[in-house]
């Protein structure tokens, strides 16, 4: 094994990247040239059940805008960030009330655009930018989840916010160490063995000597696809060798929450760092998730989220106030763990785009309007940063959608219910 | 005898005696020259439609599909249209007599044209029931929105006969179902165009699908405890040393294939396993390796019909296609171990076998799928959760902020209709007019007939009070009565049949109004498999304003558009049926005003067929069975073929649609009719698309 190892202790432990800044360069893809420009990311942070508004959004707006008591953990890199108010989606009656909060947060389908059952899902932003920017690296995307619960209750509209198409969810991994496996490992699991590609691939030659013309053409989709997947397998043995992992997988999920979403967060910043992905996706829990969850340092016992967002009580309010800071925290990490990493004369930060959301704004109302939104990153230029924006009326959050597709050279007219860009964020 | 049947023995006669190219030109080209010359002559013939350059039988006979429709518009009387001269009975029936030979004739070296193979990857339903079976899962393999929100207790088709009350569990759309992998899955199938998801021509197989099947594969391998989710791969992951992997492997695969593995085939599935044992694997881990090919194998995921180079042009399909036929058709999954095992046997060459085994499958379980796949897309319910109706129909929204609806419900109704058809093998006609249905508490509400049927509810303890509460209202769980579903005697046949299923009522309107358009579309295309062309014309949009303040009704809208002539062709034709349905909302509530404006239900169909609402034009459709049996009879033989109808299968339709006629219209002698088709059982045998057309 000629691969160089570093120590999982610097990467993937207390302030995460920043230690491993060394390391990690030499892990970055190599010679690229005489500095043509980064490539730029975009990672999406997805919280279900909505927030409170009150403690939630600042009242200044502005370059001067205040950090609320849910949004001070990200003082350190207030004008990194980008805070948005009053934008707006449209909930299409058919499916549950929480089922198109994270499933269609992301989606390209205008609301009235149903060819999901009663979903309007459909390529997500997050694929549409992989589009645009992931042709090159190992993986096109990563998607994750930091919901481990070993119930599975919910069903992909809960726990999704990456999709491939209509109803073609991009499942996503939970668990730390496959996801370091799939970013860092060579290709796994018996199916994609490369004895198994190559008989399917000859039991489908012998099948279409076999066919007439019509359906030896039919049968060219599958071979083509089987030859892809080689192309993937082979691509990913070639730079295994000289490629050096990042250290030893992640032992176990850590069974302090915040220590579990840091180490996602980690993974994302890991993979960007070393260009192995440039999208990501990172769904802090499911929606409508209600099994009590430990909240570690904020609460002595586990809360039901859910269930606070429909307990009408000022104790519920207050709790509810704690979680979402809680989450602004782990994202504030992540945010700085890319500005804490050089690149091209700046931070992975400058060249990327990083977005909080979630899909409702009250929980305990199903709120589809007033959503809460954060971009952090300048995506290489393309967008500005450091201020406060409410929207009054209905501005649909199609319309930051768009703009961010932009910024990674989308050059699609609408996006969903787009009616346009947004001129305070497009740089 | 020659009279009664024309078709077949007319296809005899024109290979014994070539007189037909003189009845062309003696008895249908100077018909055609007369009527419809005027329009459909050389010079800018009217719908880019020449029969002026049809001077020979030959001419014709290379055009058919061409001719199937100008006998169908004679037999319909859409042509000549109203006003123009119009031919004789018998000049007429020259015209259909000749085109139904043409369309019979043995043009396929002999043999008449049973249609190209087709080969077909399954569908996202089909591989998932297919899996399950083959590994003898309890539940779905994976989670999938085609598998409706319903757990289907009460469907049992070996009982012959729905019960009176029955309770229908309906899941919020996008709850959990039942599935081994909760988050597999794979990327779902578009329905062709006027046609079902199954057609091989319209499935595609994309490389992120087949990564998909590999993903499937691995996470199905990866499940904890496989062999106990899994029983019917006990015996394979158990299997210790090759010899023994061997064995199992070739049972498994003659399963997995729906045919014997020959021992080359098996040696070869052997590979992976090989590869792994010299790697150093476990057995277990050896073993999966193996599975995992079976599982995206193109044996597994594809239905092919190979051409046999030592057949002639047709060839009849082997036991196993044939098994594999009508496994998919009723069950949209593999063969069960009889269909095999009379597959090994030879039996299913005869057509009474094939019918003996299709009427046992309609009594399994597993032809539920009949109904919600079948019957689904057939009625295009699939487009019902994308029905948005406005707010103002409060009827339909429920809970708080109204974030319950209507949907489950009318969707439960309309299966519940083609269920009791199915499972108590009843008339097709029941489809149109039909003297019971299904309803819940919720559904009586909405459609308004509370008293009518209060003390059935009662009885059956649907008003039992509300025992919702908590954060299950939120949900929109049902309540114990709301599960409750009672077999009713409609008051009277303003409802019945699915023409006034407020599913499709509320699928053809938009979300303010409702659509004669739409719902006449619907009609041409669900009730007769003739779906009316897409307009030819811009249009100017239909004013939007409601009736109270544009005073018009909708209907008064589209008479105003419909004056355009370059509209009125085709509307003649779709516009009716949509106004005799006029009286039902835009969530198929009963209505006798829009806002302050009387309905108008009345109308004639472009045969003269005269209605003056839902009944009557119940009664319209029910003087034509025939039209309304033909069009089933080709929605079902296209369904269970994977395939488009083409004009050779018409003499078969016919047959098919006389032979249920015969049987009193029962569902099940359609199922056994399509299944002992000539285009079931055989397959076109030439290397190329070689065919006529």
């Amino acid at each position: 094994m000629t691969a160089r190892r570093i120590d999982r202790r610097t990467v993937l432990r207390g302030a995460g990247v920043a230690l491993a800044l060394p390391v990690l360069e030499a892990m970055a893809p190599a010679a690229r040239g005489a500095a043509p420009a980064p490539p730029r990311r975009a990672c999406f942070v997805y919280i279900p059940n909505g927030v409170r508004l009150d403690t939630w959004f600042p009242k200044t707006q502005g370059p001067k805008f205040e950090l609320t008591p849910t949004l001070e953990p990200l003082a350190p890199v207030r004008s990194e960030v980008a805070v948005f108010g009053g934008l707006d989606r449209s909930f299409v009656p058919g499916t549950g009330v929480h089922a198109q909060c994270g499933a269609c947060w992301l989606t390209s389908s205008p609301p009235t655009e149903t060819k999901d059952g009663g979903f309007p899902t459909n390529t997500s932003l997050d694929q549409m930018i992989a589009r645009e920017v992931g042709r090159d690296t190992a993986l096109p995307s990563l998607e994750l989840s930091c919901n481990d619960h070993p119930d599975a209750k919910e069903t992909k509209y809960f726990e999704s916010v990456a999709w491939y198409g209509p109803g073609h969810a991009a499942a996503p991994e939970k668990d730390p160490r496959a996801a370091f496996a799939r970013l860092f490992g060579r290709p796994k699991g018996a199916a994609g063995s490369r004895s198994v590609l190559d008989l399917v691939a000859e039991e489908s030659r012998g099948l279409q000597a076999r066919l007439g013309a019509a359906d030896r053409r039919k049968l060219d989709e599958y071979l083509d696809a089987v030859r892809a997947a080689e192309r993937r397998i082979r691509a990913a043995e070639r730079a295994a060798p000289d490629r050096p992992t990042p250290g030893d997988a992640p032992a176990a999920v850590p069974q302090d929450r915040g220590a579990y979403i840091r180490l996602m967060c980690d993974l994302v910043a890991l993979a960007f760092r070393t260009d192995t992905t440039r999208v990501a996706t990172l769904v802090i829990d499911p929606e409508r998730w209600d099994s009590p969850r430990a909240y570690h340092g904020v609460f002595d016992k586990p809360q039901n989220h859910h269930g606070l967002t429909h307990t009408k009580d000022p104790d519920a309010k207050d709790k509810i106030a704690k979680i979402d800071r809680f989450h602004v925290e782990q994202y504030a990490y992540l945010v700085k763990a890319l500005k804490a990493a050089p690149e091209g004369g700046g931070s992975v930060l400058d060249n990327a785009a990083v977005v909080i959301g979630s899909g409702i704004s009250d929980g305990n109302q199903h709120l589809y309007s007033d959503l809460p939104v954060v971009v952090a990153g300048k995506a290489g230029g393309a967008l500005k940063t450091g201020f406060y924006k409410n929207y009054p009326g209905t501005v649909p959050l199609a319309n930051l959608w768009l703009s961010l597709l932009r910024a990674f050279g989308g050059k699609q007219p609408r996006f969903a219910d787009s009616t346009g860009t947004l001129p305070d964020v497009v740089a | 005898m020659l009279r009664s049947l024309p078709g077949l023995l007319s296809a005899v006669l024109v290979v014994a005696a070539p007189v037909r190219a003189a009845d062309f030109e003696r008895d249908v080209a100077p018909v055609v020259a007369k009527y419809c010359g005027a329009c459909h002559g050389a010079q800018k013939p009217k719908g880019g439609l020449d029969l002026a350059k049809y001077r020979t039988a030959a001419d014709a006979r290379a055009d058919k599909p061409v001719w199937k429709t100008v006998a169908e518009s004679l037999r319909g009387r859409e042509m000549p249209p109203e006003g123009k001269p119009q031919p004789t009975d018998a000049e007429r029936k020259a015209v259909e007599e000749w085109v139904a030979a043409a369309l019979a004739e043995a043009d396929l070296g002999g043999a008449r044209d049973p249609g190209r193979p087709v080969l077909r990857r399954l569908t996202r339903l089909e591989y998932n029931n297919t899996v399950r079976d083959l590994l003898g899962l309890s539940t779905d393999l994976f989670p999938f929105p085609e598998r409706l929100p319903f757990k289907k207790a009460y469907f049992d088709p070996a009982a012959g006969k729905l019960p009176p009350q029955v309770r229908v569990d309906a899941y919020e759309y996008g709850a959990r179902i039942p599935a081994l992998l909760g988050h597999a899955g794979l990327p779902g199938d578009n329905r062709a165009e006027h046609g079902f998801s199954n057609r091989g021509d319209a499935l595609n197989l994309s490389p992120l699908l087949f990564e998909k099947y590999l993903a499937v594969a691995d996470d199905l391998l990866a499940v904890p405890k496989l062999a106990q989710a899994a029983p019917r791969l006990s015996g394979l992951l158990a299997a210790a040393g090759r010899p023994s992997v061997k064995a199992k492997l070739a049972e498994f695969l003659a399963r997995a294939f729906r045919r014997p593995a020959a021992d080359a085939k098996v040696e070869k599935y052997l590979r992976p396993y090989d590869a792994a044992k010299a790697r150093g694997a476990t057995e277990a881990e050896a073993v999966r390796e193996s599975l995992a090919a079976v599982l995206a194998s193109p044996d597994l995921i594809f239905l092919s019909e190979p051409l046999d180079p030592k057949q002639g042009p047709v060839r009849p399909l082997d036991g196993y296609e044939l098994a594999a036929r009508l496994s998919y058709f009723l069950w949209a999954s593999a063969p069960d171990d009889e269909l095999l095992a009379a597959a090994k046997a030879g039996t299913l060459a005869d057509p009474a076998e094939l019918e003996r085994q299709a009427r046992r499958m309609l009594k399994d379980r597993k032809v539920r799928e009949l109904s919600e796949s079948f019957a689904v897309q057939w009625l295009r319910l699939n487009e019902l959760w994308s029905a948005h109706p406005d707010r103002r129909f409060k009827t339909f929204y429920s809970g708080p902020q109204g974030k319950g609806t209507l949907h489950a419900d009318l969707m439960a109704e309309a299966l519940l209709l083609f269920e009791a058809v199915l499972v108590e093998d009843r008339g097709v006609l029941d489809f149109v007019n039909a003297d019971y249905g299904y309803l819940n508490k919720r559904l009586i509400a909405h459609y308004g007939l509370t008293e009518q049927f209060k003390k059935q509810m009662e009885d059956g303890g649907l008003l039992a009070p509300d025992d919702r509460a908590g954060l299950a209202v939120q949900r929109q769980k049902y309540s114990t009565a709301e599960q409750q579903w009672i077999r009713v005697r409609w008051p009277d046949r303003t409802r019945g049949g699915f023409l006034t299923c407020g599913a499709v009522l509320t699928l053809t309107s938009t979300p303010q109004r409702t659509s004669p358009v739409k719902r006449g579309a619907w009609v041409l295309e669900s009730l007769y498999n003739r779906p009316p062309a897409a307009p030819a014309v811009m249009v100017e949009p239909l004013d939007e304003k409601p009736a109270e303040k544009s005073g018009k009704t909708v209907r008064a809208k589209l008479e105003a558009h419909r004056s355009n002539p370059a509209c009125a062709g085709c509307h003649a034709k779709i516009d009716p049926p949509g106004f005799a349905l006029e009286n039902f909302d835009p969530v198929g509530g009963w209505r006798t005003a829009d806002g302050p404006l009387p309905i108008d239900a009345a109308g004639v169909l472009p045969d003269g067929r005269r209605f003056d609402g839902p009944a009557a034009f119940k009664d319209a459709v029910l003087a034509k069975k025939d039209e309304f049996v033909r069009g089933f009879v080709e929605h079902l033989l296209s369904y269970a073929l994977g395939r488009a109808l083409e004009h050779y299968d018409t003499p078969e339709v016919e047959r098919i649609a006389a032979a249920v006629a015969r049987d009193g219209y029962r569902l099940s002698r359609a199922v056994a009719e399509v299944v002992k088709s000539y285009p079931f059982r055989h397959v076109r045998n030439t290397p190329d698309e070689g065919a006529k057309k």
